[in-house]
């Protein structure tokens, strides 16, 4: 009986990290960061066929801009496009 | 079972501390959002991208709640509970890869997870007497 009692508890232990581990993504405004960075790096070639002189300026962690440093981001701003 | 406790509140330490980094260097996620609700909020510490802090925004709260896992998992007698616990972080990531659980894949997490697993199997082999009555 004790035995039962303690597997059941550490089952319901592990659910519990498989939920934190949920319960760390994005609340809102979560997308794709691959997804993104596709379509974002689309668009960029686009701009570049448009205007060839054109320059990417990408700023990292302040409030206007993409940190595409990391994979794991899933919540991303903006970028800063500078063209010459 | 004084081992088991020591165990367990190790864990919990992990997690905490996981957790602390999220509050301070993550931007908003689900479990941060009702601390957020009672004013529980701590300025977002801005870091400059670099691998050091990327590490340390990114990668180390993983690490930690890896590690958070598998020290509880030492705690865990039944074998196949145990398999199962060591399989939680490497499914989780090839998860996010195959689209099944939310985030986003990344290798060297995976990689990171297969490290710290293969040490502690490696410990718990060592530590045959506990390991044997799984």
């Amino acid at each position: 009986m004790g035995k039962k009692l303690s597997t059941i508890w550490q089952s319901l232990a592990l659910l519990g990290f498989v939920l934190t581990a949920l319960a760390s993504t994005s609340a809102k405004d979560t997308i794709n960061s691959k997804e993104f960075r596709e379509g974002f790096e689309r668009g960029w070639e686009f701009g570049r066929s448009l205007r060839s002189d054109a320059t990417l300026d990408i700023q990292y962690l302040d409030s206007d801009s993409i940190d595409f440093s990391h994979p794991d981001v899933a919540q991303v701003s903006y970028s800063k496009i500078e063209q010459n | 079972m004084k081992d088991d406790s020591s165990c367990i509140i190790t864990s919990v330490f992990l997690l905490t501390l996981g957790a602390c980094l999220y509050l301070l260097f993550r931007k908003p996620v689900i479990f941060t959002e009702p601390l957020t609700q009672y004013g529980l909020t701590f300025p977002l510490i801005p870091l400059a991208s670099g691998f050091w802090s990327d590490f340390l925004r990114f990668t180390l709260p993983d690490v930690l709640w890896v590690l958070a896992i598998l020290t509880f998992s030492s705690t865990i007698k039944l074998s196949v509970l145990r398999i199962l616990a060591l399989l939680v972080a490497p499914f989780y990531e090839v998860g996010q890869l195959l689209g099944l659980i939310p985030g986003t894949f990344d290798y060297i997490d995976l990689i990171v997870y297969i490290i710290i697993t293969l040490i502690f199997i490696k410990k718990w082999e060592k530590n045959s007497q506990r390991f044997g009555k799984a």
